[in-house]
């Protein structure tokens, strides 16, 4: 009888961890990685809420998370609990009431910076100290399961990503590419922490990519820095992962060359971190243009053939169609309006430049801004309407050029650029064609990073840059609800279900908030409460 | 007790590092032996009296334990030292500026995470203590994911806590009288089923519990037909007795070791 007992408990805490088999099949009723699955679609089959029923939606629950301030936390949902992170914190929330189950605090951290949020695999909550830990918790109780770190904080890198789980690995990315670093992709044992491969974005003297840098002193502290985590297709067995601008940000006179591989995207071997392939989208980029943004893995026919595809909407205001299993590159549009620096992109994927674009002593001014025409915020593919979701950002602004000498570390740009005024505009885009379906303009100041979430029934959920959430309907961009969350938003939303019904679940600024359809409240019995 | 913990902190070798740390300054008595002992001689002279010798408070608080313990920025202390705070009873001193570093620098150990002023026990024989039956610490408490749920997760209880925290927590723990998310409940469900626990959040609307097998379990009230309460502490309350005091020395200097950014545990 305990054999038997002993067994079933077994598999009934088995049947509750989070396989990798999980992550892969996409999100239901849980949300168990950043972008919902792999291939960074934020789409959702949850189909209570509807674009008939989403005008009464209404805020279930608050949770405000402790010194919070900008929180860029992706929630994780997994068996009815919800974990978000929070600088050096995580915190695990009954995803029905909001209420604080655990938490955890790295009081004794090197430094605070933003994070991203958590990941989830096996019964491992994984999340990512600024200091560079990656720190394992059991999901149930929070106790610490390991505590390791991979990068030494004071060689200027630190750690801003959710944490990408898949097989027995998690993968990070380093940041703090703008101060001078070696920027690198790693693959970390989901079970101690230990490192099983480390690919660095920025080649050593004489390896491939090398000859684009003409300075080797200055290529140690290239910058492309890998930030924001990546997708991946497990078919393929394929990482995609985008790397951030070279360093000096703002001079490149003292770098002259395409700079490989920075703001670039990899395709890379997860078992290895061999590079399969890499597309640069902007080279030897001079305004901070990231190719932080979502490489988005979409199958579909095109032109007239079925294709494996990586959609990718850039920092330097265009938007590329590329093959994914090859990197060849197919298309590029324009993304916003107002592009200034390139009339457009060539056949082999390079930017058609305008002359006199680069930072100047005086400023130069130049479009998009060095925020770029989008950024990292969460963007969304709709499989039913087959359109792109993509928060841009209308803005310009003035770059100039120091004639300090580099020195990394010590968080020298090379520079320096300003955001000027500008318009948040949510596009629809058709990715056949890179043209634009529907656009939802925003009030504001340019300021948020938030992003968007869909469902099956065709209703895109949106921060916006006043503060508020917003539901459209994603086949016109009819708005259908909006709440007033009172602060900035700067996370992207999420969907999940528990007991039965679906919730929306966004950050912002300083709080979590859940949304769900109205319900009456029913009163509730006590029960019988004694002390001992 | 107070007095041989005065006489411990004391005669410590205190290496405690310093500058690692966002809240810590870099002055350079922060950790430097000699200026905690004579920041020690001074914090006997002047403020023993009001805040005790330990630091466990008296007429003026308690420095050590106070009830959301934080690291205080050291600028911060010597700022409270020089000035006092007006409307209080803390006088503002004419120390000198190395005098008060030197107190900051005290105080700083003597409130400062256990893992930076280890005790002098035995950390290797203080870990058979915490994992014996003896003692029974693992039943409740984990330590790298190995052993109990019920108690709050001691991987981190070094770097987190000061030695007077951890010492009070074993030796006396009916002094928190703070329950709310440690609870030993017993809820009967309406379906007829039990479960048994610590509410980690209990409200009139829901209770998460974790059991003893450290399986997490999501409540709502509608679906609760009795609870019962325990009143008091799960941690027992005879460590003074069921230990000998060399145990608890080496259990200290074991629980001390226990921080996830210094060197690697020992005694595991």
């Amino acid at each position: 009888m305990r054999t038997l007992l002993l067994t079933l408990a077994l598999a009934g805490s088995l049947a509750a961890q989070v396989r990798y088999e999980d992550i892969v099949k996409g999100p239901g009723r849980d949300w168990l990685t950043y972008a919902g699955s792999y291939n960074g679609w934020r789409h959702s089959p949850l189909d209570q809420i509807t674009p008939q029923n989403a005008g009464s939606l209404v805020p279930k629950w608050v949770y405000h998370v402790p010194n919070a301030r900008g929180l860029r936390t992706n929630p994780i949902v997994h068996d009815g609990v919800m974990y978000v992170t929070n600088t050096n914190a995580v915190y695990a929330l009954d995803a029905r009431s909001g209420r604080l189950i655990w938490s955890y605090v790295d009081a004794r951290a090197e430094k605070s910076g933003v994070n991203r949020g958590a990941a989830i695999l096996g019964d491992k909550v994984f999340f990512f100290t600024s200091d560079n830990y990656l720190t394992a918790l059991d999901r149930q109780s929070g106790v610490v399961l390991f505590s390791k770190q991979f990068a030494d904080v004071n060689d200027g890198i630190t750690s801003t990503s959710a944490p990408l789980a898949l097989k027995n690995m998690v993968i990070v990315g380093s940041a703090g590419g703008d101060g001078g670093i070696r920027g690198f992709i790693a693959a970390l044992s989901a079970d101690d922490g230990h490192e099983l491969w480390r690919t660095y974005t920025i080649p050593k003297p004489g390896e491939p990519g090398s000859e684009t840098w003409g300075d080797a002193k200055i290529m140690e502290y290239g910058g492309g820095a890998a930030w924001l985590s990546g997708t991946f297709d497990p078919d393929l067995n394929l990482l995609y992962w985008t790397t951030g601008n070279a360093w000096p940000d703002f001079n490149g006179n003292v770098r002259p060359g395409d700079n490989l591989y920075t703001s670039s995207l990899l395709a890379m071997d997860p078992e290895t971190g061999k590079v399969k392939w890499h597309f640069q989208f902007t080279p030897h980029d001079t305004h901070d243009w990231d190719a932080q943004s979502w490489p988005m893995l979409v199958d579909m026919e095109y032109e007239g053939k079925p294709r494996k595809l990586v959609l990718h909407a850039n920092r330097n205001g265009f938007f590329y169609v590329l093959d994914r299993v090859t990197g060849e590159f197919l298309n590029a549009t324009q993304l916003t309006d107002s592009v200034d620096w390139a009339t457009g992109i060539d056949k082999n994927g390079r930017p058609i430049l305008v002359e006199g674009k680069d930072p100047t002593p005086e400023g130069n001014w130049v479009c998009p801004s060095v925020k770029g025409a989008t950024n990292w915020m969460g963007q969304t593919f709709h499989p039913d309407t087959g359109l792109l979701y993509i928060l841009t950002l209308e803005q310009c602004g003035w770059f100039s050029l120091s004639s300090q000498e580099p020195e990394p570390k010590k968080n020298f740009p090379g520079g320096g650029a300003t955001e000027e005024g500008g318009q948040v505009i949510l596009r629809a885009i058709d990715p056949k064609t890179g043209e634009r379906a529907w656009e939802y303009p925003m009030t504001g100041f340019g300021r948020m990073w938030t992003g968007t979430v869909s469902t099956k029934t065709g209703v895109l959920f949106s921060g916006d840059d006043d503060g508020q959430m917003v539901a459209l309907d994603a086949k016109t961009g009819q708005h259908l609800w909006n709440f007033n969350m009172g602060e900035l938003s700067t996370a992207s939303p999420i969907t999940y279900q528990v007991d039965g019904k679906q919730y929306v679940a966004v950050a912002s600024a300083t709080a979590i908030f859940s949304f769900g359809l109205f319900e009456k409240a029913e009163p509730l019995d006590p029960p019988k409460i004694t002390k001992k | 007790m107070r007095a041989c913990l005065w006489g411990l902190l004391l005669v410590l070798p205190l290496s405690a590092q310093h500058g690692r740390y966002e809240s810590e300054s870099k002055h350079p008595f922060i950790g430097q032996p000699e200026a905690i002992a004579a920041g020690a001689k001074l914090y006997g002279r002047s403020c023993a009296g009001c805040h005790g010798p330990d630091g466990s408070g008296g007429r003026g608080p308690n420095l050590v334990r106070r009830p959301m313990w934080h690291p205080l920025s050291d600028e911060k202390i010597f700022t409270t030292i020089r000035n006092g705070l007006p409307g209080a009873d803390m006088p503002a001193t004419n120390l000198t500026d190395d005098e008060t570093w030197q107190l900051v620098a005290f105080l700083h150990a003597l409130i400062g995470p256990a893992a930076e002023n280890p005790p002098p026990g035995d950390a290797v024989a203080g870990a058979e203590v915490f994992w014996g039956k003896k003692a029974g610490c693992s039943g409740c408490h984990a330590i790298h994911g190995k052993g109990g749920r019920i108690g709050p997760d001691l991987t981190n209880i070094g770097g987190l806590r000061p030695m007077a925290v951890i010492r009070e927590s074993v030796l006396e723990p009916g002094k928190e009288l703070f329950l709310l998310g440690r609870e030993l409940v017993t809820v009967k469900m309406k379906n007829g089923s039990t479960l048994r626990g610590s509410a980690r959040n209990r409200d009139n609307y829901s209770l998460q519990l974790i059991d003893r097998d450290g399986k997490l379990h999501l409540i709502s009230m509608r679906d609760v037909a009795e609870l019962e309460i325990q009143e008091r502490s799960a941690m027992p309350d005879d460590y003074a007795k069921r230990l000998s005091s060399q145990e608890l020395e080496n259990l200290f200097a074991f629980l001390a070791r226990q921080s996830l950014r210094d060197h690697a545990p020992e005694g595991e």
